[in-house]
């Protein structure tokens, strides 16, 4: 029990009513608003997926891990686990290599070209993405201008297979979702004040250093952002690896598609669930690595 | 340091920063390239270009009604999140209450969860309750997934907002809402409109979900185009897609005129 004459320490701008066992807390009316949408989001979001995770365990007219066995130990189930994560783990990678140096290089640009780098990641990540996939389809035939113009600069004698290929997926993926990488990253980044760089350099820090102690500590926490959208993202798309990885490239959000045209309901319902937990357990790690930094910072 | 060496590090990142927008535009390129083909199959415009399949989508009218289809969801999706999203996010940042941040993460989770899962729950749970309209089906999921755009733009806004302003319009005579809707409202105004042109373009572009959700009759202007690719290879639908792209060109930069584009990648 808190006594009154304690001093509360560190909490002074809060009401002492709060503290004190006994005394109902008065409800502000500002509270009231987040009802509506609350009340929604229950009804239409929470309620169907808590429906759903319990019909990934009906099986056979009754309560069975079936369908789980059918996803984890299946082998198409379970490449589909594999490509999954293997494709999403590639793809954000390669989004984190490129993504941090062009945002790096963002900050240090003028206004102008800012600007102009801003509203050319701005502009492919508001448009359609059917419309991008259909792009790098075209781009990545056999006939394609990749093969063209690898084939007249005379890298390669006959044309390489992209579409349908699993390194032709993760290239176009990584070009697709790359600006969910950079916008977070220079959103961080351009909070930095210019005058610790000029500090480190005044203190003798090379440019290696100055990246590994200063840059990349401040930028980690738009970096995990980044990831977890990143890879969220491409875990979750459908269309891409189904227009670009072809019928052989199973994947989780593309057998939960199959199994409900299948009709069997209950193991699109498990392979949901699979895939949500593939994602959660990323989405918390990458929390845990911006949050990390910001403690020891 | 070295003035030749500082010219040639900032010509680098010049580089580095063309070549990074063109990987990011290369598809959208591309597409604008084919459309623009006289070929009737996709291919670059290799002898002169060619307005024919601009020409050939006016006569289509396969196009028209999932066109209409997906413009009137977009419209009365985000319209609704609006009004929800905008009070949830007025009772966040004027409150603290036990389980506020959860709240949030629940908001803003349909931004995170894959929409082929939010479909297929969706799905199950509307035919268990017997609602077997299909766009009213749409239209519930397409709040749901346009919400946390509203919720996470006006949040970011009323960070900035001063309450105290609204205190003082009471202070001065007006009541309650009145003071709201005359300081807070026209305050928020770029907030609100860069969330609705996200939320609008959110939904517009959402295939996931009506993969279960849509029918024959109800059919988006998304899935008409994977309908299409996986049916002919007729450059047309370049022709459909450079036509999307200015629509989102176009409300790029009505944003930016009215909001400043550095704020939308900030929020």
């Amino acid at each position: 029990m808190t006594s009154v004459a304690e001093p509360v320490v560190g909490r002074a701008s809060q009401p002492i009513y709060e503290k004190r066992a006994g005394i109902r807390h008065r409800i502000d009316p500002w509270q009231l608003l987040v009802l509506p949408a609350s009340g929604y989001l229950l009804l239409a979001f929470a309620a169907p997926l808590a429906l759903m995770f319990a019909g990934s365990f009906y099986a056979g007219g009754g309560l069975s891990f079936e369908n789980y066995d059918r996803v984890l130990l299946d082998s198409r189930g379970l490449q589909a686990t594999a490509n999954t994560i293997r494709y999403a783990t590639w793809v954000t990678l390669g989004c984190v290599l490129l993504g941090v140096p062009t945002a790096m290089a963002m900050t240090r640009a003028s206004a102008r070209t800012q600007m102009i780098v801003l509203i050319g990641m701005l502009l492919p990540m508001s448009s359609s993405i059917v419309v991008k996939s259909f792009g790098w389809m075209i781009l990545f035939r056999r006939t394609g201008l990749i093969n063209e113009a690898l084939m007249s600069l005379g890298l390669i004698s006959a044309p390489v297979a992209l579409l349908f290929t699993e390194h032709g997926l993760i290239i176009a993926t990584i070009s697709l979702k790359l600006p969910l990488m950079v916008l977070p990253v220079f959103a961080v980044l351009r909070q930095i004040p210019g005058q610790l760089r000029d500090a480190a350099i005044t203190l003798g820090a090379g440019p290696v250093y100055r990246f590994r102690r200063v840059t990349l500590p401040l930028a980690l926490p738009g970096i995990a952002v980044g990831i977890a959208i990143v890879f969220s993202q491409t875990a979750a798309s459908y269309l891409i690896p189904t227009l670009l990885g072809g019928g052989r490239y199973p994947t989780l959000s593309k057998s939960i598609v199959e199994s409900y045209v299948a009709s069997q309901a209950a193991l699109g319902s498990a392979f949901s669930v699979v895939l949500l937990g593939v994602v959660g357990v990323v989405v918390w790690l990458s929390g845990r690595l911006g949050k990390n930094h910001q403690a020891t910072r | 340091m070295n003035p030749g060496f500082t010219t040639l590090k900032s010509l680098a990142r010049g580089l580095w920063l063309a070549l990074a927008l063109l990987i990011v535009n290369a598809p959208l390129i591309i597409v604008l390239l084919v459309s623009l083909s006289s070929s009737p199959i996709f291919d670059l415009p290799r002898d002169g270009l060619s307005l024919r399949w601009y020409e050939k989508l006016f006569q289509l009218d396969s196009i028209g009604r999932p066109l209409l289809t997906s413009l009137w969801l977009a419209v009365s999706a985000t319209s609704v999140s609006l009004v929800l999203g905008t009070a949830c996010a007025l009772g966040l940042s004027r409150s603290r209450f036990a389980g506020r941040d959860l709240l949030v993460t629940i908001v803003l989770s349909p931004m995170m969860l894959p929409g082929v899962v939010i479909g297929i729950a969706l799905l199950f749970y509307l035919r268990a309750l017997g609602i077997t309209n299909s766009f009213l089906s749409l239209f519930i999921a397409h709040v749901v997934i346009t919400l946390p755009y509203i919720v996470r733009i006006t949040l970011a806004g009323l960070s900035l907002f001063d309450f105290a302003l609204v205190d003082a319009a009471r202070t001065l005579g007006y009541p309650p809402v009145t003071a709201v809707i005359k300081v807070l409202v026209p305050n928020m105004a770029p907030s609100f409109i860069s969330a609705a042109v996200f939320a609008f373009l959110a939904s517009f572009d959402n295939y996931a979900i009506a993969l279960f959700v849509g029918d024959v009759y109800t059919v988006t202007l998304p899935i008409q185009i994977i309908n299409y690719l996986s049916i002919s290879t007729d450059p047309v639908v370049a022709a459909i897609s450079v036509t999307l792209l200015l629509g989102t060109l176009v409300s790029l930069l009505i944003t930016e005129r009215l909001v400043g584009l550095q704020r939308l990648a900030g929020a």
